[in-house]
């Protein structure tokens, strides 16, 4: 008899090939005797087909999985880049658009003050005016730097007059450092990782769909089964190798 | 009662049958692949572009605070300089020694400002200030151009790679029609309906093939 179809086998089960060993007669004894020597290579193409589909189900699946995580992280990096990035604006809106007018405005005082009492030493003769208003500075200066910890505090005085806005606001920052601490390039770095791990996965699917094809011919071309079988399980193994390295090393 | 002529026939349908069948399962893995790996290279350039704009965002805002509260501090420091020459002009005008002597004090006051503003504004992004924050501020037009100009290619890679994943979905919604139909076909058997059915099978698979081939070019 000639050989049924991998789709036919399988979609009408056993009953469908008696029907059809039945129906093919007498006149095909010939073909009869070589499918019984046969019978254990249609059980070996059964079997490659059925071992490559489940390999090719197991991969898409774990593949699938990793891509999915991978796009988790790649979001989660946006989030967390968004965050990062909003957090750290309202700290430099708050040291430059909050503390650094008023420093300024008390380093006004301070380099008037400064000023007046040098020209002071400078000419006695307006020295009276110049200490009035020296005095006058200063007190601004007091009254104000109370409320701007970046004029007030000597750890962000400079020797020039000036105040080091790098420090206060490294303060300001330091004041939550788990938000200072939010990674999302290490997060992205995950999820490339992730998804090169699925990428391997996924070249298993090439050899694991040649099987199939070596798997089908031989089912169609009975002179080359064995050969053809052969090459299949070689596909198979190294679909299934180079899955496990990509799952287990990637 | 099977003639020669009929047996090559049921043969050769059969062979065409499973042939194709094993072309769906490698077609399909292969689209398979090309959908997954364009897939993730949209799902990662969309995310990058995302980024790209919040970052760019962040650095106009924070690099323009920075720049605002440095020149509105020159600005202070320039006032008081225009106070004590005004006020020394007056008072050269008025013959008032103690006046002039008080606006050229202001003069120095806003020179001393300046040089204090010069020393603040050198801090401003330096250590100790974390990586982030301190690019964020220093950012310059030129960077911040270049970002807007990655983040726009990021968003053509991830539209490009996008549509590449929906080509190879076309392509295995194809290749799985093709399959369905080679199975169809098999119940069929030899005759007009089987052979016709394989026909459009074998033209789907084409077709899934040359989806394919699209999809990578």
């Amino acid at each position: 008899m000639e050989e049924a179809p991998i789709g036919f086998a399988a979609g009408g089960g056993a009953s469908q090939l008696l029907a059809v060993e039945s129906a093919a007669g007498p006149d095909d004894s010939p073909d009869r005797a070589h499918d019984e020597d046969d019978g254990s290579s249609h059980r070996g193409v059964a079997v490659l087909l059925g071992a490559a589909a489940i390999a090719a189900a197991i991969v898409g699946a774990l593949a699938a999985g990793h891509s999915s995580d991978a796009a988790d992280a790649w979001n989660s990096a946006v989030r967390l880049d968004l965050k990062r990035a909003t957090v750290a604006l309202e700290d430099v809106r708050y040291v430059y658009q909050s503390e650094v007018p008023q420093a300024v405005t008390v380093l006004r005082a301070r380099s008037l003050a400064a000023a007046y009492t040098a020209a002071a030493a400078a000419d006695p003769a307006s020295a009276p005016a110049m200490t009035i208003a020296a005095n006058g500075e200063l007190n601004a200066a007091k009254a104000m730097d109370q409320s701007v910890p970046l004029a007030s505090d000597a750890k962000y005085a400079l020797p020039g007059g000036g105040v080091d806005l790098a420090r206060r606001l490294a303060d300001i920052r330091n004041e939550n450092p788990d938000l200072v601490a939010i990674d999302p390039d290490a997060v992205q770095a995950q999820g490339d990782a992730l998804a090169a791990k699925a990428g391997w996965l996924l070249l298993a699917l090439i050899p694991l769909g040649l099987c199939a094809l070596l798997g089908t011919l031989a089912q169609a071309f009975r002179g080359s089964r064995t050969p053809l079988l052969i090459g299949g399980s070689v596909l198979l193994g190294s679909a299934v190798i180079v899955a496990l390295a990509a799952e287990i090393l990637a | 009662m099977t003639t020669p002529t009929s047996h090559m026939r049921r043969r050769q349908f059969d062979t065409l049958t499973t042939v194709l069948i094993g072309v769906v399962a490698l077609l399909a893995a292969l689209l398979a692949v090309l959908q997954a790996d364009y897939g993730n290279t949209s799902s990662r350039a969309a995310a990058q572009a995302a980024r790209l704009e919040s970052d760019a965002s962040a650095k106009i805002q924070a690099s323009g605070l920075a720049r605002d509260a440095e020149l509105r501090a020159a600005q202070d420091a320039l006032a008081v300089g225009l106070s004590g020459v005004g006020l020394s002009i007056a008072a050269l005008e008025a013959g008032d020694a103690t006046a002039q002597a008080l606006g050229e004090a202001q003069t120095d006051g806003s020179q001393r400002l300046q040089a204090a503003i010069d020393a603040t504004v050198k801090t401003s992004g330096q250590s100790p200030v974390d990586p982030h924050t301190a690019a964020l501020i220093k950012a310059q037009d030129t960077e911040i151009a270049a970002e807007v100009k990655a983040q726009g290619a990021a968003v053509d890679a991830a539209a490009d790679a996008g549509s590449r994943s929906n080509r190879a979905v076309l392509g295995l919604s194809l290749a799985t029609l093709g399959g369905v139909l080679a199975g169809i076909a098999a119940v069929l058997r030899v005759g007009r309906p089987g052979w016709l059915t394989l026909a459009v099978a074998w033209a789907l698979v084409g077709a899934s093939g040359l989806v394919a081939v699209l999809t990578v070019t």
